[in-house]
């Protein structure tokens, strides 16, 4: 079915990417107000507790898609079932950022160009490359995200002049609850790593997912914290009024009257982090649809749940606020079956079942 | 084998073609397709409720570097004038954008503009509904001066700048070089946006005028307009306004005038830069605020005939200046705290050094800020004499 082998630096860079795709927009935990970063921070902790349950089961079953452990522990028929929801839940993370970068360019760069001409030209290259397979996403994402850590550098650099120290205080301004409730939002982003259950099984050494992920997710979150930083640092107060705070910091970036308008940054940053993000989005749904249906390749359901996808990305979010509602009040719960209790309880009962059997792994 | 190479290479050929035809995007804008908008006035229209809006717009084509055609340096009034001004109604800012379509051959491009001027009638109204286009729309930058006026603001960008060819940049330019004098408090949008969201703090905009000589008209800074949410309520003098600059640590250069006591003459002392920190104590249920400034300058000017290079004169110069400093911080407090607006931010400094009083007054803050009990304290140095060491003449004639 996939035929590529990945590293697990490959791994880590393509979680990196996962992770940032969108929410280098969509800053999780904004409501935190000038403590994003620490939410981000407490949210990398919380998430460990997913990552460290789904590893685990990873490595216990090693070689196994998430698809294929569902059906050896829970059987056929509740198995499957196990899996529609997971694979639902990634087509949708896949559908909001074709969402996010309709919204993004609606509202910023693109504004005359007609939605279904940004899905269609977004959309094609992502069936591309899925079609491809994992060895290609995870290669072009190598150089991919060399060119935006450089920028989120540069970004960074030519702030400086614009930067207020004293916007990033007091750190923790919301109420406690609303705290936890942002951490809780940064750390259902994290556990969307998830998804890489499904690519487990081509890492070329398998034992190194825990650690692969981990890396990715701990530089991730130090991406997502600097730009943080650099918002609210030169945004202050305002930046809570915006719905994409980091491309107007970079709106404001004035280096000596000449180097300005520089917008365009950001946006080139979402472009590819947000391409690998849908890409993997769609791979990993149609290889366990594949799975699913017991199908000999997943190559013919590419384009079918492409479509349907960037269907449901104008259906799902028919405007800014609504997707925003969704971010911040029903992801952090939304995600909590498929990233926690799923595979908490999968791994249980494997325990129970003493699955899998000596002989039958590998 | 090679047919297949071919057949490759000729493909990526035809992909190039295609690439090199197909991009471009949909609302693609041609220079020579736009009007540049490089200034907005914002008045009321004549009936009531609705904005008259005036766009200064670039014609690109008269706008030439100076000195690059030398029939344009003599002529003076000859030529059409570089700039535009359009004038446009409409219920809203945008709608006023829109409709000013109606004249315009061209599109409106806000992207460059550089400085909005308001009305002052517009101001004492509420200037968000006048601001959150500017902020909403993706063209408008956030770092365009915003400026009150007492005229017309049409009348503003009707005038023409003594050396630039677009006043509107003149007028920006004046923003970009407030240091010179320290007596402008210059805000773009953003920084007011940005104050507006504070829990207390409260906005200061410029206010810009019209200078009056024989022949022409000229524009001139006059003051500071003090807002309490995004009302204008109040105005202080350009002494005041430094006062302010003071506290907010903007002043970075300028000219101290002090009298010398038992002679005759006065000093200029030049402002090299200064620093404040601001420091809140709460006891007794009292909120009390210090602010500390520090200063470092050089003596800019003399008129008088003593000798002044000495360190007892310098140091006698420096309590003067400080003196004068303390005054100027002071006649701002003064001038705040009529308004009942904490204009230099000093809830902020609170919120950060005193969490818990801060919670107890927050919401209660604009009725307490007149009575709080502010210290100035002021520490000047004078580091430098300019080239000379003492006044250029003989000490015996004196």
């Amino acid at each position: 079915m996939e035929e590529g082998r990945i590293s697990s630096s490959q791994l880590s860079l393509l979680a990196i990417s996962y992770l940032i795709g969108t929410t280098f927009l969509l800053s999780p935990g904004s409501q935190a107000k000038q403590g994003t970063w620490l939410t981000i921070l407490l949210g990398l902790g919380e998430a460990l507790i997913p990552v460290l349950i789904f590893t685990t089961l990873a490595k216990r079953f090693a070689g196994k898609s998430l698809i294929e452990i569902n059906d050896l522990v829970w059987g056929k028929i509740v198995g499957k079932l196990f899996s529609l929801v997971f694979l639902w839940y990634i087509f949708h993370l896949g559908s909001a950022s074709f969402a996010i970068f309709v919204a993004l360019f609606k509202t910023t760069v693109l504004i005359a160009t007609p939605e279904v001409i940004l899905l269609i030209s977004g959309l094609l290259s992502c069936i591309y490359v899925s079609k491809k397979g994992i060895e290609v996403i995870a290669r072009t994402n190598e150089v991919l995200i060399l060119i935006t850590v450089l920028l989120l550098i540069l970004g960074f650099l030519l702030v400086l002049n614009i930067f207020n120290a004293n916007n990033l205080f007091p750190v923790i301004e919301i109420p406690i609850t609303r705290l936890l409730w942002a951490t809780q939002e940064s750390s259902s982003l994290f556990g969307q790593t998830i998804v890489f259950m499904m690519i487990f099984p081509y890492l070329n050494r398998r034992k190194s997912c825990t650690g692969a992920i981990i890396k990715g997710l701990v530089v991730a979150a130090i991406l997502l914290m600097s730009s943080a930083v650099r918002t609210t640092g030169v945004l202050g107060k305002i930046s809570e009024s915006y719905i994409f705070p980091n491309y107007e910091t970079d709106r404001l970036i004035d280096i000596g009257n000449t180097l300005t308008r520089l917008e365009i940054l950001p946006v080139l940053n979402f472009l590819t982090m947000g391409f690998i993000k849908s890409s993997v989005s769609l791979y990993v749904t149609s290889l366990g649809t594949a799975q699913l249906l017991n199908l000999r390749t997943y190559r013919p359901v590419v384009i079918p749940l492409g479509i349907l996808m960037i269907i449901a990305a104008t259906q799902n979010y028919p405007d800014i606020s609504s997707h925003l509602r969704f971010v911040e009040n029903i992801h952090p719960i939304y995600a909590l079956p498929v990233q926690i209790i799923f595979p908490l309880i999968t791994l249980l009962l494997a325990i129970i079942r003493r699955l899998p059997c000596q002989g039958e792994n590998q | 084998m090679t047919r297949s190479v071919v057949y490759v290479v000729k493909k990526k050929w035809v992909l190039l073609v295609i690439l090199l035809l197909l991009s471009g995007c949909w609302d693609r804008k041609e220079l020579e397709k736009l009007a540049i908008v490089t200034g907005i006035g914002i008045d009321y229209g004549e009936e009531g409720d609705d904005y008259q809006v005036s766009f200064q717009i670039a014609r690109s084509g008269e706008v030439k570097t100076p000195g690059s055609s030398s029939q344009d340096g003599g002529g003076g009034g000859g030529g059409s004038k570089s700039v535009w001004l359009l004038k446009s109604k409409g219920a809203t800012i945008f709608d006023a954008v829109r409709n000013a379509t109606l004249q315009s051959s061209r599109r409106l491009f806000l992207s460059h503009n550089q400085v909005v001027i308001i009305n002052k009638e517009v101001a004492e109204k509420g200037l968000l509904p006048v601001i959150d286009f500017l902020i909403r729309d993706h063209e408008p930058r956030l770092n365009e001066w915003l400026l009150i006026t007492r005229e017309q603001a049409e009348t503003i960008l009707s005038l023409e700048s003594g050396l630039e060819k677009i006043s509107a940049l003149a007028i920006a330019d004046l923003m970009r070089n407030y240091y010179l004098s320290s007596k402008i408090r210059a805000v773009n949008l953003h920084e007011f946006a940005g104050t507006l969201l504070a829990k207390t703090t409260e906005n200061t905009l410029p206010i810009i005028g019209v200078v009056k000589t024989d022949q022409e008209k000229g524009m001139v800074i006059e003051e500071t307009g003090i807002f309490k949410s995004d009302k204008l309520i109040g105005y202080l003098n350009k002494k005041e306004t430094r006062g302010l600059l003071w506290v907010l640590g903007k002043t970075q250069d300028g000219v101290v005038v002090v009298e010398l006591p038992g002679e005759e003459g006065k000093v200029s002392l030049e402002i090299f830069g200064a620093k404040s920190k601001i420091s809140s104590k709460v006891s007794e249920g009292k909120i009390r605020f210090e602010i500390d400034i520090a200063e470092v300058g050089s003596l800019g000017e003399q008129t008088s005939y003593a000798n002044l290079s000495s360190r007892e004169k310098l140091s006698l110069l420096e309590n003067l200046k400080a003196k004068v400093i303390v005054e100027e911080v002071e006649a701002a407090l003064k001038k705040a705290q009529e308004c009942k607006a904490d204009i230099f931010g000093l809830g902020e400094y609170l919120q950060r050094q005193n969490r818990k009083e801060w919670e107890k007054v927050k919401d209660n803050w604009g009725e307490l800020f007149p009575h709080l009990e502010v210290k100035v304290k002021v520490k000047t140095k004078i580091r430098w004499l300019g080239l000379l060491t003492k006044p250029t003449i003989l000490e015996q004639i004196k």
